[in-house]
């Protein structure tokens, strides 16, 4: 087996690696995998929008490990991996892979570069991949455009804790197959990679949104757990004239320990218990605000402010206006 | 007939001017037309690539006829233009003859002067979009962009040369024109079949080996019927397809020489390009999610599910069953 350590954020640098590792030169940023390792090649692409990614397709003629180094600084890979394992290797069992491992197989998945995790590919198996790089403030871009941006960064906060995958389906297939097919020979071809690169990201993370708004997402909680807390969101929101109650009291609502109630109140609602109260408190006062039936005082008695200004400062915080800018 | 004049190239200021004009209040980037000027809608964006682009699909009863003067701006505006007969409510003494009718795309320049027309009492889907010379910076290398700055466009241009609307673009131009666009990703969603449309038409432009003689006039009355008959045929699946005697009448044509032009034009033999387009347009139906396989069949004239099934396998190699719903994939043809 061969093992190769890398963590760069930078994916010329990635190639580079790889190439000396492999004991080949670089060719027009394409890698031409030696006999001993694979047939095949791995390419670097180098998109105007300013994504890098490696295209690849190649089949395995030695076990390779690629294991990903945490590093502290943020940066997401999108891999869509299409592999096609041989019958002997696919029924074998693999041993001693750690949790955040996995045997090449077809699939897309997000991974984030502050955690460790390994990439398996066995020998005989092939791939065609396409591995997008992209930093966090490439992400903001892409997000901040856009309604749901708030909700997939949450998600990307909540559940990115190392792999997020998810099976590869025909159009994801296509959309790949039409990736690694362009040989690059005219000149306009960047677009289309490009164009198909945006898809792929599009098409992620909308299924990435639809998984989230189902609420309870892929949690390891089991629904009994889950519904305990919905009780609780319930009785937390019920009033809000009244402080809320306690952590100790609510957990002992919920039957769980203060700290496991604070850990799944916050996974499965994406914030703290009191963030959350706060913040569904202040919704509701912009609500009847809006509704322009009550005075800003009376709005504040509602949701359980008797001192004014204390309203004002706690709405501006949230919304950056005051509740007098909204009558 | 009413008068607009656009003094800069951002099709949401043209926007904007409809939203005064029509005397309407926008709501999630779009107007709808108030009944005493007409039906239908008008959709503009702004898009994170800074390309701004407007859908509409209108009647109006009154021509509109917006005039954009010569601008000292390097921008280029990509038009897909489709009028059809308003059939709900023609007036027959306002019959229009089959040479009014236009599905094209165009390409010009901010350095002349243009004006979009919107006819009275016609129904005018439009995608159009406005791109600035560095933009394409962001999409092709430096010899393509320049290729085309050089070469393609002002030759494009020079010719006033216009090409049909085909299958490639179909489904780009459906997802656009659809009531209502509520995916998650919006914006994205938009840009990406804009620049997956700028694409097409692009590699369309590498493909014609000479500009100069691939031209379409206005006045070449039988590339006119060719469209007509075009529209005709992807106009509504859920019925038989015209048949190639009633095609050929429409179009005055024999049905020789109207099978071997079409194909010519649109690459394809009629009821193959018919076919290509209904399996496209099932395909896009499933992946909205919203509708059980067997009512994407019956929408596109199928009431026997198993030939759906083997029709659909035909044409994309898997069964429709396998398409994962609503994750609003874009389907496009190739």
């Amino acid at each position: 087996m061969l093992e190769i350590d890398y963590s760069y954020t930078n994916y010329a640098e990635l190639l580079h690696h790889f190439a000396t590792t492999f004991k080949v030169k670089l060719k027009d940023n394409v890698l031409h995998l030696p006999e001993h390792i694979g047939t095949g090649y791995m390419k670097l692409i180098e998109l105007p929008n300013g994504l890098q990614g490696i295209v690849s397709d190649y089949t395995a003629n030695t076990d390779l490990r690629f294991n990903w180094l945490k590093i502290n600084q943020d940066c997401f890979i999108l891999r869509f991996d299409e592999a096609n394992i041989p019958e002997s290797i696919a029924s074998e069992n693999l041993q001693n892979i750690p949790d955040a491992g996995m045997q090449v197989r077809s699939a897309v998945f997000l991974a984030s570069s502050r955690y460790d995790w390994i990439f398996i590919c066995k020998k005989g198996t092939s791939v065609k991949g396409v591995n997008i790089l992209f930093t966090k403030e490439w992400l903001e871009q892409f997000l901040k455009v856009e309604n749901v941006g708030d909700i997939i960064r949450k998600y990307l906060n909540l559940r990115l804790t190392a792999l997020n995958h998810e099976p590869m389906d025909v159009e994801y297939k296509r959309l790949l197959n039409e990736i690694v097919q362009v040989d690059g020979s005219a000149d306009y071809e960047t677009m289309i990679i490009q164009n198909r690169v945006m898809l792929l990201l599009e098409r992620f993370f909308t299924r990435t949104y639809y998984k989230m708004s189902d609420m309870h997402f892929n949690v390891k909680l089991s629904n009994e757990v889950i519904s305990r807390l919905a009780s609780v969101e319930r009785e937390l929101i019920k009033d809000f004239s009244a402080d809320p109650k306690s952590i100790p009291e609510l957990a002992k609502m919920a039957a769980m320990s203060p700290s496991k109630l604070k850990n799944s109140f916050k996974e499965i609602y994406g914030l703290p218990v009191y963030q959350y109260f706060q913040k569904k408190r202040m919704h509701k006062a912009k609500a009847m605000l809006v509704s322009r039936k009550y005075s800003v005082r009376e709005v504040g008695m509602e949701v359980g402010y008797s001192n004014l200004s204390n309203f004002a400062k706690a709405f501006k915080k949230s919304f950056d206006q005051l509740p007098s800018d909204l009558l | 007939m009413t008068e607009m004049q656009l003094n800069k190239p951002d099709l949401t200021a043209l926007f904007k001017l409809f939203a005064e004009g029509f005397k309407t209040k926008e709501e999630n980037g779009q107007i709808i037309l108030p009944q005493q000027h007409g039906t239908g809608y008008i959709r503009a964006e702004h898009l994170p690539s800074g390309i701004t682009v407007m859908v509409s699909d209108t009647v109006l009863k009154q021509e509109l006829t917006v005039e954009r003067k010569y601008l000292d701006e390097h921008f280029f505006i990509l038009q897909f233009n489709e009028e059809f007969e308003d059939f709900e409510n023609t007036n027959p003494k306002n019959k229009k003859s089959v040479d009014d009718f236009e599905s094209v795309v165009k390409l010009s320049h901010t350095l002349v002067s243009e004006s979009f027309i919107f006819p009275s009492n016609k129904r005018l889907r439009s995608v159009k979009f406005y791109f600035h010379k560095d933009q394409l910076y962001s999409l092709l290398g430096k010899a393509a962009v320049e290729k085309l700055l050089n070469q393609f466009f002002p030759a494009v241009i020079k010719n006033n040369m216009q090409m049909p609307i085909a299958t490639e673009y179909r489904v780009m131009l459906d997802d656009l024109w659809s009531d209502k666009i509520a995916q998650p990703l919006k914006l994205n969603y938009i840009q990406n079949r804009v620049l997956l449309l700028l694409e097409k038409y692009i590699c369309k432009l590498y493909e014609i080996k000479d500009l100069h003689v691939h031209k379409i006039k206005r006045s070449d009355d039988e590339t006119l019927r060719l469209m007509k008959v075009e529209s005709l045929l992807v106009k509504d699946f859920s019925v038989d397809p015209p048949k190639i005697k009633d095609l050929s009448r429409i179009s005055a044509m024999s049905p020789t020489k109207l099978k071997s032009d079409f194909k010519q034009l649109y690459g394809f033999p009629i009821y193959q390009y018919f076919q290509k387009n209904r399996m496209l347009k099932a395909k896009s139906l499933l992946v909205l999610g919203k509708y059980t396989i067997k009512e994407v069949g019956i929408k596109v004239g199928y009431s026997n599910l198993s030939h759906f099934a083997s029709a659909f396998k035909k044409e994309f190699g898997y069964l429709p069953s396998s398409i994962a719903l609503k994750d609003g994939m874009l389907v496009y043809g190739s």
